[in-house]
């Protein structure tokens, strides 16, 4: 049965742009520390997309380059950034830092669990609506195996189980 | 040298088989890593040798243009005719030839266009949408009028996609030409709405344009030795595969447009001031930028306008392609790169940008032009043209064509003061992407490889070339590809494919493409096969495809050709599996070696004992009355003496095991007693799959420390788990793979033994105190500032169920 939709136009809208040879990714890793005993999610992305896509507010003439700008881009950018559990229950992630290396930017988020749950709901939309051909990946390290995910164009939440 | 290094003994090896004409192992799980790849290539031919190299009977076809368009600003559109004179210089009769009609891909009904896939769950961003409407308002692809033989009939064709095939009246005998006009219009895309790698970008606060031209005209498609035609439909991300040829263009624009294109300008007199003609004669003498046109000049021009239009003429020698851009915004700037080279001793390095690109551009812009054909002329070949232009195109651009470059990266301009500044890495993000763009003249636009079928062979060796660029720019680049380190996050993921795989099927493209090749080659050149031999066999490479077609094979055989280094475990691994580095130090075991003499062995062996630990139950025992104790007479001699005690029978199983040695052997024994050598035996297990060089560090009790490298062929036997001997008179203290991060190795948690706790990267940042609690105390204070606001991601069209 055909669905029909009601489309409303909301917010602001960025400039995008395509291109062949500048490939806009951002690489998030989750995976759970026996030292620290804490689920760890880690953000790397490609400083200079972050200034381009957020320069209007880093409140900042140099990009990244002072904390206050780090700390406001890690902010926006972990916002389409969130995770459930098998259950559908969010589970909230807290903002612990952010730092510059080479041409990278992270973003370093924690949560305390046990494990990285066994089966996860993800939504990872950071940056994706300023390049519609960005490709943002996830690897998620469980104790003996490694589940990856690829989202792109529109993509929303996707499904990812350990077994 | 502490240590000498021997093989361990024998490994079971299984033979393969062959059945029915193929290699399968049918026996075991036994998988030969180090299987020649003469199953998997092409068989060598008179066209491509065995070697790597051109063959003796090598051809490939010529397509010369002649070109007149005309830009209509106004309405975004070209309007143009050309002739083509194709020659074939095949073994082969052409009934007829294949037309490339890429701007076709911005039809409504183009393959690419209508398999764009929907989100995964009925999402719809603002760009998606902008774009979609873009298309509805938006008549794309080539509107052509005439397609007729010099000096002959209409010619009948047949249009498929992306595509035309051109039916000639007579068959094109092997090395006769054929002379074929066409006439077309087409409009152009709006780049940053349609996405693509030409098009136009309005400014809006001028009102005002600058065009980058490109896939902007008929092209000849390929015929070639392997595969015939190459007339694989233009989806979007596998770019060309073109012909050589010579080019006179002719493109009337604006009078007040600055006009950038592939090849030489052929008329200055008529389109340049004599102002512009002398400080281009000032630019050809210097080693730093001379503007041409001047920034204040461009704002005038900007502001001026004009209805008149002039014709500026460019010729072009051997180029696979032709570019352009213009617009009345650009300041112009230019230096002389002079080399060593018959054909090219000057090449003009040149920067075209609008105003917005101040004050970045000019300082970095024709620099970064002259210190690419600086590095990659000393890898590959001279800089083949006359001319290397970089543009700044829209700010996301990157793209390549013979002797020109579109770029992007700007400063950014605050909105109150007006003042444009740049960041640290909006700078080096322009370096390198001129650096990239400038290389890809090298890479394929000269050494011609096949774009729409394999995107690494362009991306990936101009990746790493551009990796070495930016290393000789400045000390600690920030480089974002090349390093082995930068890889692993990749080549540990599941959603991944060979890099020997169709452009258009690849998985993580920038990874797969350009991040892993461009690792490979730094993997090979580092560690696996050394500078000179890499340096030399890489040169050759690009020497012997250079103006010619090179497919993976050329490449693969080329580098073994020019090196004695047998790699097809290296390409079988990186460029035909998924598989990745992780190889663990599982075990080590430290052996001294015995004299066999119990009067030495045995009080050694007492002491050892001693200094074992304790049992609890035995401690705890120690006030427990005993029965011995009780009655004495339970003890005998095995009481009195421990089982350390030399006997007779020691002695003379002593001397028996002496007599028994050759006189070698016993003199080998007393030297390593006497030098106190040390036996150590290192397990490592291949986790990853992906066989690797062992790059070891040695740490010794007494603080030195020592570098080993092994040999990938330590796996060719046992691909899974090997052992080494490691002999040293120094004590050992720990052992350390791959401390210098060469191979790619995704968990350096099993690196060292004895093990250390690894601490992640988020660890590492709580434990570093630079910025890390002015940070916290930030977030704190602006997540709190932020409270109430929705935390939902923005920018998403908000979609409803419509019940009506």
């Amino acid at each position: 049965m055909l669905r029909k939709c009601l489309l409303i136009l909301a917010g602001s809208l960025l400039a995008t742009a395509v291109h062949a040879h500048r490939l806009q990714t951002v690489l998030t890793t989750i995976s759970w520390n026996p030292n620290t005993q804490l689920v760890e999610v880690i953000h790397q992305t490609h400083a200079h997309d972050v200034e381009y896509a957020l320069f209007d507010m880093l409140e900042s003439q140099n990009g990244l380059e002072n904390i206050r700008a780090q700390a406001l881009a890690s902010i926006e950018l972990v916002k389409s950034f969130r995770l459930w559990d098998g259950a559908g229950n969010e589970i909230s992630l807290s903002l612990v830092g952010a730092e510059l290396e080479a041409d990278y930017f992270y973003i370093y988020q924690e949560v305390d669990l046990d494990e990285v749950p066994p089966d996860l709901r993800i939504e990872h939309g950071m940056l994706r609506n300023n390049w519609p051909e960005m490709q943002n990946y996830l690897n998620v390290e469980y104790a003996d195996s490694l589940k990856s995910l690829i989202f792109s164009g529109d993509d929303g939440r996707k499904s990812l189980s350990r077994n | 040298m502490k240590t000498k290094m021997i093989i361990p003994g024998c490994l079971a090896l299984l033979l393969s088989i062959s059945v029915n004409g193929q290699v399968s192992q049918t026996k075991g799980s036994f998988e030969d890593k180090f299987r020649q790849l003469d199953e998997i290539l092409p068989t060598a031919n008179t066209y491509r040798t065995a070697s790597g190299a051109p063959g003796n009977a090598y051809w490939q076809q010529r397509a010369d243009y002649f070109i007149d368009a005309r830009l209509d600003e106004e309405n975004q559109r070209i309007i143009a005719s050309e002739t083509i004179t194709y020659t074939n210089n095949s073994p082969d009769i052409l009934r007829y030839l294949w037309i490339q009609l890429d701007q076709n891909r911005f039809r409504n009904d183009a393959i690419g266009r209508s398999t764009e896939t929907a989100a995964n769950d009925d999402r719809l961003s603002f760009a998606t949408l902008r774009r979609e409407r873009a298309f509805d308002d938006f008549e794309g692809g080539f509107q052509i009028s005439r397609v007729q033989e010099v000096r002959g009939d209409i010619l009948n064709t047949q249009l498929n996609g992306t595509m035309m095939r051109v039916n000639l009246d007579e068959a094109l005998e092997p090395g006769d030409s054929v002379g074929i006009e066409i006439d077309w219009e087409h409009n152009i895309i709006h780049q940053s709405v349609i996405g693509g790698r030409g098009g136009y970008e309005h400014f809006e606060d001028s009102d005002t344009y600058q065009f980058a031209l490109s896939q902007w005209y008929p092209r000849v498609a390929s015929y070639t030795d392997y595969e015939g035609w190459t007339n694989r439909q233009f989806i979007g991300r596998g770019e060309f595969t073109l012909e050589f040829g010579d080019f006179e263009v002719h493109l009337t624009v604006p009078a007040d447009h600055i006009v950038a294109a592939t090849g030489e300008l052929q008329n200055a007199n008529d389109v340049l001031s004599d102002e512009q003609q002398d400080r281009l004669e000032t630019a050809a003498e210097s080693e730093t930028p001379v503007f041409i046109v001047t920034p204040e000049e461009a704002m005038a021009n900007q502001e001026a306008g004009t209805d008149e239009m002039v014709t500026w003429v460019f010729e072009a020698e051997n180029v696979r392609d032709f570019a352009w851009a213009s617009s009345r915004k650009y300041i112009w700037d230019a230096l002389g790169h002079q080399q060593d080279d018959e054909d090219n001793p000057l090449v003009m390095a040149m920067s075209f940008y609008p105003p917005e690109a101040e004050p970045l551009w000019s300082q970095f812009s024709t620099h970064s032009v002259a210190h690419t054909m600086d590095v990659y002329s000393r890898f590959s070949f001279n800089y083949p043209y006359p001319t290397a232009i970089s543009v700044n195109a829209w700010e996301a651009g990157g793209m390549e064509y013979p002797m020109i470059t579109f770029n992007g990266y700007r400063p950014e301009e605050d909105e109150e003061s007006g003042e444009r500044t740049y960041s640290r890495n909006t700078k080096y993000g322009l370096i390198s992407v001129i650096i990239h763009e400038i290389g890809h003249i090298y890479f394929p636009m000269t050494v011609n490889s096949d774009e729409r079928q394999w995107t690494w062979m362009d991306e990936g060796l101009n990746t790493f070339l551009q990796f070495l660029a930016e290393r000789e720019w400045e000390d600690d680049y920030p480089s974002r590809r090349g390093d082995p380190a930068n890889i692993t996050g990749f080549m540990r993921s599941e959603n991944q494919v060979p890099i020997m795989t169709n452009s258009e099927s690849i998985l993580q493209f920038g990874n797969n493409a350009y991040g892993k090749p461009a690792t490979a080659l730094t993997v090979l050149r580092e560690t696996v096969m050394g500078r000179e031999l890499f340096d030399f066999a890489f040169r050759e490479y690009a020497e012997r495809w250079k103006f010619k077609r090179p497919t993976p094979s050329d490449f693969f055989r080329t580098m073994e050709d020019a090196s004695a280094v047998d790699l097809d475990w290296f390409w079988r691994g990186w460029f035909y599996s998924t598989d990745h580095v992780d190889i663990a130090i599982s075990d080590v075991r430290e052996y001294r070696i015995s004299s066999q003499d119990p009067e030495i062995e045995f009080p050694i062996e007492r002491e050892e004992e001693a200094e074992e630990p304790i049992s609890l139950t035995q401690i705890r025992n120690e006030d427990l009355p005993k029965r011995v104790d009780e009655f004495p007479e339970l003890e005998d001699i095995y009481n009195e003496n421990d089982e350390f005690t030399v006997s007779n029978a020691d002695r003379n199983e002593y001397t028996t095991f002496r007599d028994s040695l050759e006189d070698w052997e016993l003199e080998l024994l007393d030297e390593s007693i006497a030098e106190g050598l040390l036996v150590y035996f290192i397990d490592f297990d291949n986790i990853g799959g992906l066989v690797m060089p062992l790059p070891l560090r040695i740490n010794y009790d007494d603080g030195e420390t020592q570098d080993m490298l092994i040999p990938a062929e330590i796996w060719r036997q046992s691909p899974q788990q090997v052992s080494r001997m490691i002999l040293s008179t120094t004590p050992i203290s720990s052992i350390e793979l791959d401390p210098q991060l060469r191979i790619a190795d995704v968990d350096m948690s099993n690196n060292r033994y004895p093990q250390e706790i690894q601490r992640s990267r988020l660890e590492l940042y709580r434990s570093s105190n630079q910025g890390r609690n002015l940070m916290a105390d930030l977030l704190v204070e602006l997540q709190e500032a932020e409270t109430g606001e929705d935390a939902e991601p923005g920018n998403e069209v908000p979609l409803e169920p419509n019940t009506e």
